[in-house]
This record gives C-alpha cells, structure tokens and sequence, in this order.
C-alpha cells in the first residue's frame, strides 16, 4: 500500500495546481503577479513556438498578460485557469497573425533561422530529435498548435480540448494518431 | 495504444517541441511582472508646505548625507539622487511634464497626468473617464447574432509618444489596467516607452483606438500635445509636482543604533537592504530590497498572506513590514504595489515601494524598519523531489478514503500526510457547466474523477504543492494536483485529476511549499523629521 519516500526519478512534467494561487490572486488581484510567475515561461514559449523570434513573442506574451489582468475581475475559477489563458493566448496569436496578413509567414514555411540559430545548436544534440524537430515544423498548423499546447503549454487533455473548443476525447484521439504518426514517421526516416 | 512506448515518445516530442524554444528574457520577465500590478489606491495630494520648510529638509538631508558617507562621497551621491514619484516610483527624473493635459472628445475625456523622462525610460501615466461601454457590448451583441462563435476581440491598442523632430516611440508595457471604479468606464495605465532625448521639450501622446473600443463606436486617433520641461535633479520639481528629496542608497544599518542587541538586517540566508528613502511634504517613500541565498526560493514576498483573506478588492495589501520612530511610534505603510517591481527572476532579490502619510505627526530619528517574516514560494527541482506511492485498493470508490501516513520536513516545517480521499464530479468543484468571465472563455467540460491528497503542516506552512506526473498511467490521468488548499476540516489538500477513477499506483512528488519564514530582521536609519 505505502513505500516509504525515495527520491524522483527523472525529468518528466511539473503540473502545479495554481488552485490556492487563483483563489487568494481572485480576492487580492495584486497576487496576480505570481500566478504570471507561474505561467509566463508556458505562455511565452507557446508564443515563441508560433512567431519564432523573440520579439514577437516577447510582444505577445505582454499583451496576453495584459489582457488576462484584465479581465481578472471576470474570471470565475472553477479550476480551469489554464484553459482560460491559453484561451487568451491563441486567440492573441491568431490576431497577432490576422493584423500581420500580408507579413505572415506560417510555421511550416518558416525560413530556417526563424528560430534562434544558437538555441538550436546547442539543443539539439541528438539525430533522432532533429529529425523529430523537422517532422514537427512540417505538420499542418493545426497539428502544430496541438503539439504545442500539450508540450509547451503542458495542458491536460481538458484544457486542451476548451482552448480548441473540441472533445475531449477527440482531441486525445487525434493527439495520439498524431503520435503514432510521427513515431511512424520517424522509424522509417532510420531505415 | 502502447502506452510504454508512447511515454518514450512523448518525451521525445516533450525535448523537439519544448527545449528547441528559450526561456523568457529574465529582464522581460521582470519588467513585464512589474507592469502586471494592481494600480496604488489613489493618495490625496499632500498639501504643501511653505518653501522654505522644503529647502531646510534638503539642506538637512545634503548634511545628513555627508556625515554618513563622507564629504568626498557627497556629489556622487547627489550626482544619483532619486526622486519617488507616486505611481512611478523611484527614478532619477530628467524631464517631466510641466503641468497635466486634458482632451475631451464627444464625451469621452484623456487625462495625461504625468510624463517623466530618465536616462533609462520614459513613463507616462494617464487615465481615460467615460469610455462608451454600452456602445460596445451593443456592438459585439450584433456581430455576434451574425455569428455566434465570433469572438468579438477588440483590436490592439496602439499608444505613442511622438516628438517635435518626428521621432515615435512606441508604448511597451502598461503598468495599470483600468480600476474597477465607475464599472470600468475609466481606464487608467502607466506606459513605458523607451528614453526620450533629454532635450525634448515638447512631444505628442497618440491613441489610435481606445482600449476596450471596437473601430467605429468611439472617438480614435487621439493626439495630445504635451510640454516638458527639465527637472534639476536636486528636488526643484515643476509645478504640480510634490517635492522629494532622497537619500540614495543606504543600505546598511547606520552606527547610531540605540538597542543594545539590535535586530540583524542579515539571518537565515536573507537580508533586508533600505535602497532609498524619500521625503516630500508629508509622504515618505521607502525602496526595501529583501535578498535571499536559497536558489529554491522563487519568490521571498513581505505580503502578510494570513492577513489577506480579510482584505476586500482595492484595499492596501496587509503585509509584514513596520516603521516605528526612536519613541516607539509606529508609522502606517502602504505597499505600493504599483510601483514595487517584485521579485527579479533568477537574482533572488524582490524590491517593494512603501510610503506613509506624515502629516501632522512628531516623529524622532532614529527609525527602525522592521520586517517580521517572509512568504517563501519554494519549488524544488524535480531531481531533488520526495516522493509517495499510493495504491488503491481493489474496491476504492468516490467518497472513500485511505490512511497514507507519511510526513517529510522541507524548510524546518514537518509535514504530515494523513489519508487519499477520492473525489467525483461536484466534490471536485472543478465543473459542472459554469465557466469563466472572460470573451474568450470557453465552458469547461463534464467533470472528471480526482484524488484529493490531505495533509497536515504548521501554521506556519500556507500551502504544499504535491503532484501526481501520471507516470503510471496517461492515458486516464490528467495529473496536476499541486498547491494544497485547505479544506474545511483544516487539512491541506492537493486534488490531482483522472479520467477514470484511479485503480493503478499514483506516485506524488513534493514539488513545492509556500511557507512563512519568521524573521526579524530590521535596519535603522537616521532622517530629519518632517
């Protein structure tokens, strides 16, 4: 039943229920600031995955905090905070890309050096994960967005299926055939 | 679905997705955090004071600065003074705003209040009254009966500061949001903008849409012409402005300590540090940077979280700071969230902005700050994390709990695991078809099961982040469980959640605690009475 403490193995995913935060942060919206403490990486490196440069991504993780605190006063928690701003985040990203029609550049046409030469290079490190990275870019922009929200953003399968407004069992259904897919994709690329 | 071979593909994607991407800038992330504060309670102006009595405080506080740090310090340090402007907070002020500018357009008025220009950026802050909220939801209302997933986003606020020799600068953060007041039909914010050239004198707010607007229902392309003029850097601030003279910085305890043990600035690993200390008439303003050792610690804050439950929407934050004079008497700060930066990621130190209202008060040096305890935000690395098995036994249903008796110590406070209930739908009050506030919120979907961990820590332990990683099972796991909260019955409980109701061995992992860490610590300063 009970095996005594040890320690954690190693890295995986640090889901961290922001429950209390979100509660005192609702009652004081000065608290605010930690719950941005908590989600400012995700919430960036989402964006950075879509623009590919710091700039933009820089830009829009502003204006999806921004946004966010403001309408603080109207979110009610019911335990979904993650669906909430990731709602607002791609909703951003979307108009960020809207307002840029004529300069968009999808991911999957993404000149190379779209994304920081040197965090590339001293990424990846391994064949199999470059490969994978190319895989990755060259999926459909939705594929793409669903990779992300649940490896970047490290959303649950709920909140994955609120941000995009689908089942959620139709969102872990096509997560996993995606998986198959680039798993598939990836063991022929060996051969 | 191999789920073995999937974890190890997961984790794959996990390192082609995430670890090609960098991590925020820790400088925009400190200035971003900083922008995302609640605006101060408005200050009633101070009254003034005759000039002379201003003068006498500056000459007093040029000799004060001299004594302490020696004559051959004294221009460098005037050299840096800083100046604390409300809403602002302490900067080295080059050129500010001769006097605030209103514009009123169709019933809708902009107010700028203040623009000041340092060497490092320009702030302007403004407020906007009568914003035409009904025309705005009326026009989201219509465009929705056309199509009712359309999300009706307001388009992006565009502000600027142009010069008379045509340069624009763009607005990059805001400090502020709109306050609550007047059903959000005034919108107030702090923008930054990079440094103008110190010999601006004029220059031109623009707004091209008003935030919250949608094109068409308001006035747009706001342009405000604004008049600069130098400030002297010796606490001669235009018209206006209140006067502030500063002693930068002091941190460390002056010599003319009085108690025979003093309290120590520095303990446990953390140090309390006075940047600055500002006087004007009868507001003084105080920069307080607390230092810690501990990498774990993301977060060291001086809120007095216990005392918070009890504070209603803009009121001051309770917190743990007191300022009491040689005879004893305590002196009322206000935290100034607006203007504290907070903490500065990855440099263990958080810096707040304090004032208090001396009005009418005898105050004698020397003061003793005095911060009695710290809320500490640990997070552990996961490599260093405790962790706990649990196996449910065969016929573990929703409402039942299990004894699971652990206890672990993190930061001197003993924690007690005490039993695993499990949860169903409504018990998790996570769903049931309500939802969130906000345009873009979505409702959540049907309720799911959970596992709600209960322990049992100090008083002095406000919350234990456990987690389940869903390593045993990932298809029915949706994981978290995290930050304790407590329930009614005074445990602390972190709920993780599932999809189906948890039948395999859940390993939880102490991933964090949030914790006060008593003090004292204290500093004393010397400062001329008002």
């Amino acid at each position: 039943m009970m095996e005594p403490p040890r320690p954690a193995p190693g890295p995986s995913t640090q889901t961290l229920d922001e429950d209390a935060l979100i509660r005192a942060a609702q009652a004081n919206p000065a608290l605010f600031q930690q719950v941005y403490a908590r989600w400012v990486t995700p919430v960036y490196q989402f964006a950075y995955a879509r623009t590919g440069n710091r700039q933009d991504a820089e830009d829009l993780t502003s204006q999806i905090f921004l946004k966010a605190y403001q309408s603080w006063g109207r979110y009610k928690h019911k335990g979904r905070f993650a669906a909430w701003l990731f709602t607002i985040a791609r909703n951003q990203i979307n108009s960020h890309f809207r307002s840029k029609a004529s300069s968009e550049v999808a991911l999957e046409d993404a000149p190379p050096n779209a994304i920081d030469p040197d965090v590339l290079g001293t990424v990846i490190h391994s064949d199999e994960i470059a490969r994978l990275v190319e895989l990755i870019e060259a999926l459909p922009a939705e594929e793409q967005e669903l990779i992300h929200l649940r490896y970047v953003a490290e959303l649950k399968f709920g909140d994955i299926a609120l941000v995009l407004g689908r089942k959620e069992e139709a969102v872990k259904k096509a997560l996993y055939r995606l998986q198959d897919r680039l798993q598939t994709q990836l063991e022929e690329s060996h051969e | 679905m191999n789920n073995s071979l999937s974890l190890t593909f997961e984790d794959k994607l996990r390192q082609a997705t995430k670890q090609r991407l960098p991590a925020p800038d820790q400088e925009f992330v400190a200035r971003l955090r900083a922008q995302l504060a609640r605006p101060a309670p408005a200050h009633p102006r101070p009254r003034r004071h005759p000039l002379h009595i201003a003068a006498a405080s500056a000459l007093a506080l040029v000799l004060l600065v001299t004594l302490i740090i020696g004559p051959q310090n004294v221009l460098a340090a005037l050299q840096s003074l800083l100046g604390y402007i409300p809403g602002v907070g302490f900067v080295r002020a080059e050129l500010t705003l001769v006097e605030p500018v209103a514009v009123e357009r169709q019933g809708i008025t902009i107010t700028v209040e203040n623009l000041v220009v340092s060497t490092e950026e320009t702030v302007l802050t403004f407020h906007i009254e009568g914003l035409p909220l009904e025309k705005a939801f009326a026009y989201c209302e219509e465009r929705r009966v056309a199509d009712p997933q359309d999300p009706c986003q307001t388009p992006p606020t565009n502000m600027g500061l142009q010069t008379d020799d045509g340069s624009v600068y763009e607005g990059k953060m805001i400090r502020g949001q709109g306050q609550a007041e007047n059903e959000g039909r005034d919108w107030r914010a702090y923008l930054v903008f990079s440094p103008m050239p110190l010999g601006t004198t004029q220059a031109t707010f623009t707004i091209d849409i008003l935030p919250n607007m949608y094109p068409g229902i308001a006035p747009e392309d706001w342009a405000i012409p604004l008049q600069l003029q130098a400030s002297d850097g010796q606490g001669q601030q235009p018209a206006q402005q209140p006067t502030y003279v500063t002693i930068a910085p002091t941190t460390a305890p002056t010599s003319a300590a009085p108690e025979e043990t003093p309290t120590p600035s520095l303990q446990a690993g953390v140090e309390l540090l006075l940047n600055a200390v500002s006087i004007s008439e009868d507001t003084l303003a105080l920069s307080v940077t607390v230092r810690w050792e501990e990498p774990n610690w993301h977060n060291a804050e001086i809120y007095d979280f216990n005392a918070m439950q009890s504070t209603g929407k803009g009121e001051p934050l309770p917190h743990l700071l007191t300022l009491t004079d040689a005879q004893g008497v305590q002196v009322p700060l206000t935290l100034n969230t607006l203007e504290s930066p907070g903490t500065e990621f990855g440099a263990q130190r958080a810096t707040y902005v304090l004032s208090a209202d001396l009005s009418g008060q005898e105050l004698v040096s020397p003061f003793t700050l005095s911060l009695s305890a710290l809320q500490i935000d640990a997070y552990i690395p996961q490599e260093e994390q405790l962790s706990f098995t649990f196996t449910p036994t065969g016929d573990f249903q929703p409402g039942d709990c299990e004894p699971f008796t652990h206890s672990f110590t993190l930061y001197n406070n003993l924690v007690e695991l005490v039993e695993v209930c499990s949860l169903e739908g409504e018990a998790l009050n996570l769903g049931g078809g309500g939802g969130g506030g906000g345009p873009d919120f979505t409702p959540p979907p049907p309720t799911t099961y959970g596992l709600e961990l209960r322990l049992r820590a100090s008083d002095e332990v406000l919350s234990v982040s456990v987690i389940d990683r869903c390593e045993n099972d990932t298809t029915n796991c949706a994981g978290g469980g995290g930050r304790g909260r407590f329930t009614p019955a005074k445990f602390l409980a972190a709920t993780s959640l599932y999809y189906q109701q948890p039948a395999w061995p859940v390993v939880y992992y102490v991933s964090g605690m949030h914790f006060r860490l008593p003090g004292p610590w204290a500093i004393q300063f010397e400062m001329p009475s008002p």
